[in-house]
């Protein structure tokens, strides 16, 4: 019994490591490929740089304006990710716990629209939308972009979330004298902050990685673009070739504080308040 | 604790809001702001230059604000002038009657001077290109033209001659480089096939050109892929006799261009930028060289294409048109031209400029010296004038028949029949006026 | 737990239900009006048209839905690529990707290690993943050609961008890119089981798979019907990383639909004008989301058991 159940581990961390060297190793080669020369990146076949070439950092800093461009994204991304909670968790806990005139109907309206919610094709209309409410050059235009179409998908999750909450505790709330958004704010948010962890993650890497809206809504203001818009611009130079090296340097700088994000949002989503706690 | 928070984020908000609101700059002191965008970076920093320059001397009060913009520039541009926000002046990556067609560019006729007209020649009006019903639109700057770029040292280990000038001497060299050169890993031929439109654009629509076998007729206004039946099976024959590189149906042009700076490429087709891109971004002890590409049959029927006759145009929402056109004026002049042309940034087609310049320093630029006697520009086909064909393109039909997916006459009878139906369709509904020119001919097109 | 007290504060006419579901619905309401069915209903209109984004757009009725119905295999062989990549990918990530957070879950040495690890994939931006995977993918000197010829796995290096491995490079790196998403989608939802249940299981003496079978799954239920349609809806929609790495080719093997009708708005342009086909993407995008929502409402029935444990 015991000798199995020691087989079972060791096997199951060969498992998990040999797939964190499936996940892992591809972003260790873009990352090692920023200390390249742009000739070795391209010609592919080593992982080790032949020799430690240190200055893409410095160069990709500067020529993508990151320090600037950096404030530019974190400031969409905070309102993003705190847009995207708020309307996902309110939504998501009123649909959950609540029937109300034109529920079916919004429901699939929210259905149907994630069926085509691809910035391709909604990219034209949204620019039109955007300057007829005078917002096209402004980031809150790409805020608001990045809350919509990201929505649909946060309000079912949540509304799934809520629903495993005990309908008792609210009920006792209620009985209390609280409203409804005193029972969403007092009772359900501490209870569904796992989904509401993973609702703000994913949202703030949306926005952080979006690259199609900011290029739009930021066309005529450069010192409006984001990192993305940077990132990938760094390809070019000054030569018809381009610079690969220094654009895996720049997306290696801009994992960084992706990374940081990720630790703080596993913190709410795996600390999680287990149901018993609060029950008691 | 939490109200403190709230309060943070309100004053983030407006903070924000007024940083993000991007108005446009009110200019006073009646200075005029001309806004230019431009898709072209690889001469970013001497632009930029110039752009510094203007701005501290020019004697009329205008600012210059130069935009570089993103991949998606076409995209963006015709967004912006839905809003009505173009920028006054824009870079051009289509010919000048996609713009007219779109109402976005501005006639530049009136302001020619006998000067501009002495110095541009025959590159004045280049018709489609910059000249559109009698209107001139855009002014010349540097063009591209193509070659055939070969590494001397592959061609000597397999005992060949010299380049190729036919297409079978082509196939027939690929294999043999590929076979000699089976110790070191190297291979014939190569193609960034990984966009056939981009590969097959540089190379086989050249050596079509030069053999007389360009796919649309000009004499009769139709297409016939039957004349280009041979490079379908030149291409093909190097895939099966092993002298494509391997990969190459997913190859990009970077890795190829590394690959051949390394030494495992035999020769590929590409345009005027790649000796800069050696002498820059790859370094290479290759001893290249190039050549006018190879024809049918060795025997030059027709002119390969110099791509020029247009870089900037005036927005036709611009409310400064005179105040564009001094700006114009000013990196249209001959210096500008010429520093262009001689800090290699483009090859001028300017004739005056042309005249004056010396050869930007970059080994192998010799070899893509314009030569007037095999190439010129050439009227634009229907297919590059944006014609709406349902279905893949012929570049996509050659590519699928290089990796063996559909069969030639079928391939062949399909494109036709869907090109012609385009062309039928397009004239129709008068989005597309008839081309056609009887006494076309191919070395003076 | 701090104490509650509604009841105190203002005497201030007390908002009802209503008005209070009207409140909080309002924000989500209004970015669906604006965000999403604003672009629909100019979908809807520029379907008829033909329209290149530019020029006055032309009715022309249902010519564009004559054109995808009778003469446009093209399309339906791209709807046919997108099964395969959407299934490809999904029947390997989602049992995967709950099996580790089912494993990731319990207390083990290094498991936030793990977790980041898994989950790294999803943080660096596609065009620069898929430039990496062409020089792991590449037949000439590829990184994995290199490994499995060294280990004689393989005699001589694999076309993985060709016509014949093509796909399946793609769906390998959709599923490196997705593992981690729903990982840690699984991870929350395991959040919400409550301990207890656990607990007595294990007082009865209940093995792991028991465990898994009788009380994870079902209590997950809920959650994972919504997590596998996302799933679904995502992996149909997907096309990014393929207009990087292959561009839909070679040959058109991994041309997805929805990149599909990416190129009829955004064609690629190098020798000449190019011309966006807003009206006939249009329409394909339409039928395309007809299609997609067809199989996500039949995927909703057939799983709605799945949604019956509470």
């Amino acid at each position: 019994m015991n000798s199995k159940r020691i087989t079972i581990r060791l096997m199951t961390y060969f498992f998990l490591l040999a797939l964190a060297v499936f996940t892992v190793f591809p972003v260790l080669y873009a990352v090692l490929g920023a200390f390249k020369t742009n000739a070795e990146v391209t010609l592919g076949g080593t992982i080790l740089p032949q020799t430690w070439i240190f200055t893409n950092f410095p160069e990709a800093w500067t020529n993508a304006n990151f320090a600037r461009y950096t404030l530019n994204t974190l400031y969409t991304c905070v309102f993003t990710t705190i847009g995207s909670v708020l309307v996902a968790s309110m939504s998501g806990f009123v649909v959950s716990r609540k029937t109300f005139w034109g529920k079916k109907v919004l429901m699939g309206a929210i259905l149907a629209t994630m069926f085509l919610s691809v910035g391709a094709i909604t990219l034209r209309p949204l620019y039109v939308l955007m300057l007829r409410l005078g917002l096209h050059r402004s980031l809150w235009s790409i805020i608001l972009i990045q809350v919509a179409t990201s929505q649909g998908a946060n309000i079912f999750l949540v509304s799934r979330f809520v629903s495993a909450v005990p309908k008792e505790l609210d009920e006792a709330a209620h009985i209390d004298g609280a409203n409804l958004f005193q029972i969403y704010r007092m009772i359900i948010l501490p209870l569904i902050t796992p989904i509401l962890g993973v609702v703000g993650l994913f949202a703030f890497r949306y926005s952080w990685n979006d690259y199609v809206l900011p290029s739009i809504f930021t066309m005529t203001r450069e010192s409006m673009r984001t990192l993305t818009v940077g990132v990938v611009s760094l390809r070019y130079g000054e030569s018809a070739a381009a610079q690969w090296n220094l654009m895996l340097a720049g997306a290696s700088i801009a994992i960084i504080p992706m990374l940081i994000v990720y630790v703080i949002a596993n913190k709410q989503f795996m600390s999680g308040l287990t149901a018993g706690a609060v029950k008691g | 604790m939490k109200k403190v928070l709230l309060f943070a984020l309100i004053a983030l908000v407006s903070a924000g809001l007024a940083f993000a609101g991007g108005q446009r700059q009110a200019t006073g002191d009646g200075v005029t702001e001309i806004v230019w965008w431009t898709h072209q970076r690889h001469d970013m920093d001497f632009m930029r230059e110039k752009v510094a320059e203007f701005n501290a001397t020019n004697p009329h009060n205008i600012r210059i604000d130069y935009v570089v913009q993103t991949e998606e520039f076409q995209r963006n541009l015709e967004l912006a002038f839905q809003a009505g926000d173009s920028p006054d002046i824009f870079s051009a990556p289509f010919n000048a009657k996609y713009y007219v067609d779109r109402g976005m560019a501005h006639p530049i006729d009136d302001f020619i001077t006998d000067d501009l007209r002495q110095r541009y020649g025959n590159f004045l009006e280049v018709d489609v290109e910059n000249l559109v019903n009698g209107n001139i639109y855009s002014l010349a700057n540097s063009g591209v033209n193509f070659r055939l770029v070969y590494n001397q040292d592959l061609f000597d280990l397999a005992g060949l001659p010299g380049p190729p000038e036919t297409l079978e001497q082509m196939v027939e060299y690929a294999a043999r480089i590929s076979e000699a050169g089976r110790d070191q890993n190297a291979y014939g031929f190569a193609l960034n096939l990984t966009n056939p439109q981009s590969a097959l654009f540089r190379s086989l629509d050249q050596i079509a050109k030069a053999s007389d076998a360009w796919p649309y007729d000009y004499t009769s206004g139709q297409y016939d892929f039957e004349r280009i039946r041979p490079l379908f099976e030149a291409y093909r024959g190097i895939m099966d006799n092993g002298g494509m590189f391997p990969g190459v149906v997913s190859l990009d042009i970077d890795p190829l261009r590394s690959q051949f700076a390394a030494g495992n490429i035999g020769m590929y087709i590409s345009g005027n930028w790649e000796p800069g891109v050696y002498a820059q971004q790859f370094p290479t002890d290759v001893n290249w060289a190039a050549v006018p590409v190879p024809s049918y049959e060795g025997v030059q029927r027709g002119t390969t294409w110099v791509r020029a006759g247009r870089w900037q145009m005036i927005s036709s929402q611009s409310a400064n048109v005179e105040d564009a056109w001094r700006v114009f004026e000013w990196f249209h002049s001959a210096d500008i031209l010429r520093e262009y042309h001689e800090r290699g940034y483009g090859f001028t087609v300017v004739p005056a400029t042309v005249q004056e310049a010396d050869d930007p320093d970059i080994p192998g630029v010799e070899y893509f010296r314009i030569d007037a006697a095999i190439e010129g520009p050439w009227p634009l086909a229907p297919h590059e004038l944006g014609l709406v064909v349902e279905g893949p393109s012929y570049y996509d039909v050659i590519a699928s028949y290089m990796v063996g997916t559909v069969a030639l006459d079928t391939a062949i009878t399909d494109l036709n029949r869907r090109y012609n139906t385009a062309v039928e369709r397009a004239i129709a509904s008068g989005d597309l006026d008839p081309i056609v020119i009887p006494d076309f001919d191919p070395m003076n097109p | 737990m701090q104490k509650l007290s509604f009841a105190s504060g203002s005497k201030l006419a007390k908002p009802t239900d209503k008005v209070l579901i009207f409140l909080m619905l309002s924000p989500a309401v209004v970015l669906l009006v604006a965000g999403s069915l604003y672009p629909l209903i100019w979908i809807f209109r520029y379907m008829f048209y033909t329209f290149d984004g530019m020029r006055p757009p032309r009715f022309v009725g249902m010519e564009n839905f004559i054109r995808i119905f009778t003469r446009d295999p093209w399309f339906w062989s791209s709807v046919r690529n997108t099964f395969v990549y959407a299934g490809g990918k999904l029947l390997v990530t989602i049992p995967l990707a709950f099996l580790l957070a089912v494993i990731l879950n319990k207390k083990m040495l290094g498991r936030g290690f793990f977790r980041a690890f898994f989950f790294m994939p999803t943080i660096v931006s596609v065009s620069v993943m898929s430039l990496i995977f062409y020089f792991i993918f590449n037949t000439y000197n590829g990184i994995l050609n290199q490994l499995l010829i060294r280990f004689s796995i393989i005699p001589s290096p694999i076309e993985w961008l060709g016509v014949q491995y093509a796909m399946f490079s793609a769906i390998v790196i959709a599923i490196w890119g997705a593992i981690g998403n729903y990982m840690v989608y699984f991870l929350a939802g395991l959040q919400s089981i409550p301990r207890e249940l656990y607990e007595s299981a294990e007082l009865d003496g209940a093995s792991e798979s028991q465990t898994l079978m009788r009380i994870t799954i079902p209590m997950m239920g809920p959650v994972l019907q919504v997590v596998i349609m996302l799933a679904i809806l995502v992996s149909l929609r997907g096309y990014e990383s393929i207009l990087v790495l292959t561009g839909g080719g070679p040959s058109a093997r991994t041309e997805v639909v929805y990149l599909y009708i990416f190129r009829q708005f955004f064609p690629m342009a190098e020798a000449g004008a190019f011309i966006s086909q807003f009206g006939y993407g249009s329409a394909v995008a339409f039928v395309t989301s007809v299609i997609i929502g067809l199989i996500t409402i039949f995927y909703l029935w057939w799983s709605r058991r799945m949604n019956e444990v509470y």
